[in-house]
């Protein structure tokens, strides 16, 4: 047998002799290894039966005393360790900057709270800005004003006009509209129920049939842009601008087209045709309605003009750079 | 070494006598069996067990647990001690200071053999028995003490116990 794993068995003997087993039981478990296993066995017994020496109650506070005796000397001769001095916990960023401002003198401590609040109030303002709220509000702003610039050009037709309403949304969406991008902002006009009888086109894909069963109808102006934002770019004329003016009712039509563009002008009523296009733009004018157009398109942006309504005169004097205007 | 005893030896340390009196108390008894059946006298092993304690007092302000725990730095200097005044002293062996010597007298006689039988053993293998057997430590506490291996301290064991039963057995032919 290897000595190594006789040690190990020994051990094991006197693990089990420690949990109280008998002899006999231990040697029950190694029988092979019994008869080298007893005699140790019975020693360690012997040994573990030795009593334990117990000092003096004297000896022991002569020792104490010694031992004290010689702190005493040594501490004389300082030979003992200088304990460390403890240092105070460290104090955050937000103390120690109180404890600066407050060892300042107050012009500066009220020029660095200003500072502080400058650049804070900076901070805030440049992140309204990038948000999309601050947009919606300068849109919304931007709409209006242009709005209010119209009503004062509506001219002596103006109390028809008056019965347009002037929606602007894009928070909500609306119920029956074919072009409801979200984002995308709708101006549309709500008519009187009897001009929409007489010629309205359906929006989006309704058809024609289903028109007049509604109350009011809805024109929605599509894609319109009111000259910032997105596509901005658009506005330079050199983009194909096309003008569809349906123009069948014996108006006026005043287009100065002269960019070389395409004109599609289906002006079947002997009307009087004042198309200045100037442009490069496409001008698809299919007036039927009598009424007089003038239109002086110099900004490259593409009209589609469904004039059907009746109205008499409309001045479009688009010169913003807008991309795109449908007016149906 | 549990962080209580490391504050108890760096207040110790740095002279704090309360410090040095709990450490005294603790480890007293340790030293003083060790040095019983090393030296094999009651007042030479108060007197060395004293000695011992005053030398650790000494020598603290030196000391790191980095290397050897506390108690084996503090057997280290009992041993020494005894190396040292080995040949100073007469040992007289097997007084009748041991508790239980009102026993009976085959009892003493066992005793007497028995402190006889050890005294034959070297340094190493005594200590074994007396930590292992005597004082009733595990082999766990032995590695801490002896800074030896399991396997070493299995094998020691062994061969202590083999030299104590010769020694037993020469003793006993006597």
């Amino acid at each position: 047998m290897m000595p190594r794993r006789f040690d190990r068995i020994l051990d094991d003997c006197l693990l089990r002799m420690d949990r109280g087993e008998s002899l006999m039981d231990i040697l029950a478990v190694y029988p092979a290894q019994a008869e080298k296993l007893k005699p140790l066995l019975l020693v360690a017994m012997l040994s573990r039966a030795l009593p334990q020496p117990v000092p003096g109650y004297t000896a022991l506070r002569v020792g104490k005393n010694q031992l004290l005796a010689e702190m005493a000397s040594m501490q004389a001769e300082d030979s003992f360790i200088k304990p460390k001095p403890v240092r105070p916990p460290r104090e955050g960023i937000v103390d120690r900057l109180a404890r600066s401002l407050k060892q300042l003198q107050p012009a500066y401590r009220f020029a660095m709270l200003s500072l502080v609040v400058i650049l804070t109030g900076g901070f805030f303002t440049l992140s309204a800005s990038a948000s999309g709220l601050a947009d919606n509000i300068m849109q919304t702003l931007y709409f209006s004003f242009d709005q209010v610039g119209e009503l004062f050009q509506l001219g002596p037709d103006s109390d028809k006009s008056m019965g347009e309403g002037i929606l602007f949304s894009s928070d909500y969406p609306l119920p029956d509209s074919p072009g409801n991008f979200p984002g995308d902002y709708k101006y549309f006009l709500f008519e009187e129920s009897e001009k929409n009888e007489e010629g309205a086109q359906p929006p989006g894909n309704e058809e024609p049939g289903n028109q007049g069963e509604s109350d009011k109808k809805f024109n929605y102006g599509e894609n319109t842009s009111y000259g910032f934002g997105e596509d901005e770019g658009q506005g330079s004329g050199q983009e194909q601008n096309q003008d569809n003016d349906n123009n069948s009712d014996g108006e006026k039509d005043n287009d100065n087209n002269k960019d070389g563009e395409k004109d599609n002008d289906n002006n079947n009523d002997g009307e009087k045709d004042n198309d200045n296009n100037s442009d490069g733009e496409k001008d698809n004018d299919n007036n039927k309605d009598g009424e007089k157009d003038n239109d002086n398109n110099s900004d490259g942006e593409k009209d589609n003009d469904n004039n059907k309504d009746g109205d008499k005169k409309e001045k479009d004097n688009n010169k913003d750079g807008d991309k795109k205007d449908k007016d149906k | 070494m549990d962080i209580n005893e490391k504050a108890l030896l760096y207040r110790a340390q740095t002279g704090d006598r309360r410090a040095a009196e709990t450490l005294y108390e603790r480890y007293y008894l340790d030293i003083y069996t060790y040095l019983f059946y090393r030296v094999s006298d009651k007042t030479t092993a108060e007197k060395f067990s004293a000695e011992v304690f005053v030398r650790m007092i000494r020598r603290l302000p030196q000391f790191t647990d980095t290397k050897i725990t506390f108690i084996s730095w503090l057997y280290d200097i009992a041993r020494d001690l005894v190396d040292e005044k080995q040949q100073a002293y007469q040992p007289e062996l097997f007084d009748e200071t041991i508790q239980g010597s009102n026993q009976e007298s085959q009892s003493k006689s066992a005793n007497r053999s028995f402190k006889l039988a050890i005294s034959h053993l070297n340094d190493q293998q005594k200590s074994i028995i007396v930590h292992r057997f005597v004082e009733g430590r595990s082999v766990k506490d032995l590695v801490k003490i002896t800074n030896k291996s399991e396997r070493a301290i299995q094998s020691l064991q062994h061969h202590a116990l083999k030299s104590l039963k010769i020694a037993l057995e020469r003793e006993e032919s006597i």
